[in-house]
């Protein structure tokens, strides 16, 4: 015997207009898949990771704050904190790899290539931003030139960059972070190594400027590299 | 509809994964057995346009598989696949979406569909690190069909789904099989034998059988062992 509570429950759902079959084959017809590039890149931003992104822009905030204080030694310092921000922006770069969603994501329209392109776009925008930024606070300290404070502060991150992409792509691992990790230790700890062995009083602080541009390049194939190979996924089967 | 495969090699260093496979497949529900190692995966991955075979070539009506357009048209289910730890369900299925390039307010309406399609639009909005293997399964299930694919592949789709799930996906599967080609891996023999119309027997890279449902007899798991027995 039903209850009261049972029966108006069983009413309700006797009652209940159902969806018009002939409405969902008709909206099934002309479902028309037109979503734009920029909605793709809005989704790849929305999920993009929002502690890796916070923890990035605190440590931006911290050497923007720290840089201002007026001491020529903080530019040795800025140098050697931008890797551990390129380490975060790598984590948001490699995700779909640390989280085994390469496969889903190759398989799709907008590819694991495309996927991978957007990541470092974002990336790298918002690392230009901060260097630049970040350079233009510093040049005043120094008293060197614009080119040569960016070369400076930009060079271990870009070193970083460069051997983290390098790791993520030849080391087909969810734990390649770590290298990442090691990688990051290294940069991070080259503009002390430079300072420390007075490195600039017997090289020419010009050769920053081919050593800067041979980075870039090296950096710019490396990326070109990563992108390409999202779209053909190997395996190692030895 | 057609997915022909021609001559279709996989080699990795001193190891041929698929040797040679050629043949053309129609709508309708594809069974693939084979044992661990086999090629089945590899195989699946090929034709998912996502590995480059070492030779021979995959085409789908006449186009060729690595094209960007053959993948709005295609539906895939990995082995194994992971999720981005802060997605609820319903997170991933919109993203999924997004990378499939379905608009958004056809992509919140189909979303809703398949959660309540695999049973899952209760835990929606649950994380998916607190779902059960099962529930995880089911998602992965529905993010494969969100498209409304020509060709879908499943990769074992069926681990970790209870009895009664089972039925609930090969209903659906024999549904879709109508108008799509649907390859379906898997070890469980019950599976293929109730939905497949035609299987296909997979072994060291090679296709050692390729029949429909009658060919096979009464019993396709006998039939089965004794291929590989």
């Amino acid at each position: 015997m039903m209850t009261d509570r049972q029966l108006k429950h069983a009413l309700k759902s006797a009652y209940q207009i159902q969806p018009s079959e002939q409405g969902r084959a008709f909206l099934r017809r002309y479902e028309k898949r037109s979503l734009q590039m920029h909605a793709v890149i809005k989704t790849e931003l929305r999920y993009m990771g929002m502690k890796s992104l916070l923890a990035g822009v605190f440590l931006c905030a911290i050497l923007f704050c720290v840089a201002r204080q007026g001491d020529i030694r903080v530019q040795w310092t800025a140098s050697s904190v931008l890797p551990l921000f390129a380490l975060v922006l790598s984590a948001i770069v490699g995700k779909s790899e640390r989280y085994g969603m390469e496969e889903l994501e190759a398989s799709s329209r907008f590819s694991l290539r495309f996927v991978r392109l957007i990541r470092m776009l974002i990336v790298g925008v918002l690392s230009c931003a901060v260097i630049f930024i970040l350079a233009g606070i510093l040049r005043k300290l120094s008293g060197f030139g614009s080119m040569m404070t960016v070369c400076f502060v930009g060079f271990p991150y870009l070193l970083n960059v460069w051997g983290s992409l390098l790791i993520t792509r030849k080391w087909h691992a969810k734990d390649n972070i770590y290298g990442c990790v090691g990688m990051t230790i290294c940069s991070c700890l080259l503009p002390f190594f430079a300072k420390f062995t007075e490195l600039w009083s017997y090289i020419d602080m010009r050769m920053i400027y081919p050593a800067m541009f041979l980075l870039l390049m090296i950096t710019i194939r490396e990326s070109i590299l990563y992108v390409k190979e999202g779209g053909d996924l190997t395996w190692n089967l030895c | 509809m057609e997915l022909v495969l021609d001559r279709v090699s996989k080699q990795y260093q001193n190891k041929i994964a698929v040797d040679r496979i050629s043949m053309t497949l129609q709508p309708g529900v594809i069974g693939l057995l084979g044992e661990n190692g086999a090629g089945k995966t590899t195989l699946m991955r090929m034709v998912c346009g996502i590995l480059m075979p070492s030779g021979g070539t995959i085409t789908f009506d006449g186009r060729d598989v690595s094209e960007e357009m053959y993948r709005d048209v295609l539906g895939y289910l990995p082995q194994d696949f992971g999720y981005y730890p802060n997605f609820t369900g319903r997170d991933f299925l919109m993203y999924m979406s997004a990378l499939k390039g379905i608009e958004k307010s056809a992509a919140k309406r189909k979303c809703e569909e398949l959660l309540q399609i695999v049973n899952l639009e209760e835990a929606a909005n649950k994380k998916i690190k607190t779902y059960s293997g099962g529930m995880k399964q089911r998602l992965g299930i529905a993010q494969a069909v969100l498209n409304n694919p020509k060709i879908l592949i499943l990769d074992e789709p069926t681990a970790g789904l209870d009895p009664k799930e089972r039925v609930r996906f090969r209903n659906l599967i024999a549904e879709l099989g109508k108008d799509s080609i649907v390859i379906l891996s898997t070890h469980i023999v019950s599976d293929v034998e109730q939905i497949a119309d035609r299987i296909l027997m997979m072994k060291s890279g090679q296709i050692i059988f390729d029949g429909s449902r009658k060919d096979v007899g009464a019993d396709l798991e006998a039939f089965y062992l004794s291929n590989f027995s």
